[in-house]
């Protein structure tokens, strides 16, 4: 058993440290610091800051419906909510085409009015939320159903009304998911690749982001591409190391009857 | 201060009771698991879940009304001014105990200092000042029900409904708690939600029973309980019950006279039983025997016994005795 969960871990660590090995560190930081190669993760974190707030406003309320609501078809809408999650990036991509590219459902009365959505940084972070937002409901919303309803049926008969009782008891218990679903929704859309490449195209210093940067860098100049994905990769384990910091643990507790 | 009238139906429970509160008073709402009490108290509050159509009929509280089913009057449960201490204290876990009794003051549009300073002298009152910092899980049971006291009394509630607060507690924090309750709900219209008598002599001015859905008895605590009106207050006081032609005989413990052999004429009934234990009750020990036939074969009879008398009877289990009741100790149904 214990065998096995190490080559499990290794399958995960062996790529990681090749990577490492690979990277030309008396170069490195030349590598990283170049200006198309900053202006990418500048790019990137900024799409992905603007995504996650997407997700935040977008999510928190359906993971709210999905765990509060009683409603027929509520088992069918978490399944198409959980849909992105599934489906190719790629796939979702052109289906985000469809919807809000120039000719799309959406996008050619957009297009009309002098709104143009596709290939711009607006369609990077529509791609990153879409491809994201499962990650922060499913995280929000089991942090939701966990939290005993008791809590805030005492609030009320204390007088605080729906809205109070969500701002000072429902969220707050929900606290942990939010946070974790918050870092998990980020890091994925720092991660997009497919859906950005396909809905957004790969216009340097509009829509390119680190992940395109280091596909396009890779045929041309490998040392670049295995500098940035290291850096990359550094980005992504102070986001993890952020989601399961000592912070989220169980400050919150059930009460000690 | 406010008086409380309702009329209140729930048909998914079987529940259809009546009730009157003059202000200030505590009535307690006793009966067997499963008669309605709980119902009837989420009906107060309006916390029943998933079911807020099924209540019907009419509350008001004071010169409110809360509930009119008819003119479609449906006060919900945060302006109803109604108050609610349950089994479990459910303290908000993400605050400290001040911070949770000042739950309520923040949502009567006091600034966070003044609600803090009120919940610290309401925590002083229910004697938990000195866990004013404590988180709720470092707070034991009896405690975290004192918390809970002093959050739900702290949002001055009209109406306060204890649905058995003192249920989870052990025999020494209840009695701590039962104190504390004495003094609170002096002055605060509540209803008390128990199954023990002496929470209701204890706490309550009034009391009510309900069996099925229905309210049975009530009345004045003590005259409810010492002249027990009907068969389910006899049963709650813990009056010996037997049936005969269709009627109930009910008697005190301490009316029973236990001999080792058949009563003389003194006695208007008498049961021969056989011995279950003797229990040392200070002075006196309670006999409990089985009804060995007749009209109280197979039911458990108490007898309040001098240690003296007993001494001098037979009390092995198993034993053969008799008990009797004279007529003055007997009352009907």
């Amino acid at each position: 058993m214990l065998g096995v969960a190490l080559l499990g871990l290794a399958f995960i660590l062996v790529p990681l440290l090749a990577t490492a090995l690979r990277v030309d560190w008396a170069h490195f930081v030349p590598l990283v610091t170049d200006p198309a190669a900053l202006e990418a993760l500048g790019l990137s974190l900024r799409t992905a800051g603007l995504s996650t707030l997407v997700c935040l406003l977008l999510g928190v309320p359906l993971a709210a419906v999905l765990s509060r609501a009683e409603f027929p078809g509520k088992r069918l809408m978490r399944s198409l909510v959980l849909l992105p999650l599934v489906v190719p990036p790629v796939v979702g991509g052109l289906a985000l085409l469809y919807a809000f590219g120039r000719f799309g459902l959406l996008g050619a009365p957009l297009h009309a009015l002098g709104v143009e959505i596709s290939f711009s940084t607006t369609a990077v972070v529509l791609a990153q939320a879409f491809v994201s937002l499962p990650y922060l409901v499913l995280s929000v919303e089991g942090s939701l159903s966990t939290t005993e309803a008791g809590y805030e049926r005492v609030a009320a008969t204390l007088g605080a009304s729906p809205a109070a009782t969500w701002w000072r008891v429902t969220l707050p218990l929900a606290l942990p998911g939010l946070l974790s679903g918050t870092v998990l929704a980020f890091a994925r859309c720092l991660g997009e690749f497919g859906a950005t490449l396909t809905f957004a195209g790969n216009l340097e210093g509009v829509t390119r982001t680190l992940p395109l940067d280091i596909y396009l860098v890779r045929e041309t100049d490998p040392d670049s591409a295995a500098a940035l994905a290291l850096l990359l990769v550094a980005v992504a384990v102070l986001v993890v190391g952020a989601a399961h910091g000592p912070w989220l643990k169980p400050r919150i507790r059930g009460n000690a009857v | 201060m406010s008086a409380l009238d309702l009329e209140l139906r729930v048909p998914s429970r079987r529940l259809d009771a009546s009730l009157r509160l003059d202000a200030g008073q505590t009535l307690a709402l006793m009966g067997p698991n499963g008669a309605g009490k709980s119902t009837l108290a989420a009906a107060l509050t309006g916390t029943l879940p998933g079911q807020r159509h099924a209540v019907q009929g009419r509350l008001t509280l004071g010169d409110r009304v809360l509930l009119d089913s008819v003119r479609g009057v449906r006060v919900p449960t945060h302006r109803r001014g109604v108050g609610l201490m349950a089994q479990t204290p459910l303290l908000f876990p993400h605050l400290d105990a001040v911070g949770n009794v000042a739950f309520g003051r923040r949502g009567l549009g006091e600034r966070r200092t003044t609600a803090r300073r009120a919940a610290r002298r309401w925590l002083d009152r229910v004697g938990a000042g000195e866990f004013a910092q404590a988180r709720p899980w470092q707070l034991s049971g009896g405690q975290a029900q004192t918390v809970a006291l002093a959050r739900a009394l702290a949002a001055e509630p009209e109406l306060l409904v204890l649905d058995e607060p003192l249920n989870a507690l052990d025999v020494t924090a209840a009695s701590r708690m039962r104190a504390v309750l004495r003094e609170l709900l002096a002055d605060q219209t509540a209803i008390l939600v128990t199954h023990e008598i002496l929470d209701a002599l204890t706490l309550a001015d009034r009391t009510a029973i309900l069996h099925d859905g229905r309210v049975v008895a009530a009345g004045p605590t003590r005259e409810l309980f010492t002249r027990p009106p009907n068969v389910f207050a006899a049963r709650l006081a813990g009056l010996n019950l037997v049936q005969r032609d269709g009627e109930s005989l009910a008697f005190r413990a301490a009316d029973v006279v236990v001999s080792a052999g058949e009563p003389d004429a003194t006695a208007a009934v008498r049961f021969p039983v056989r011995v279950l234990s003797l229990e040392p009750r200070g002075e006196h020990a309670l006999l409990r025997g089985a009804g060995a036939e007749g009209i109280a074969a197979g039911v458990e009879l108490h007898a309040e016994v001098d240690v003296q008398l007993a001494s001098g009877l037979d009390t092995a289990p198993g034993a053969p005795l008799w008990f009797g009741v004279p007529a003055a100790g007997l009352r009907e149904y």
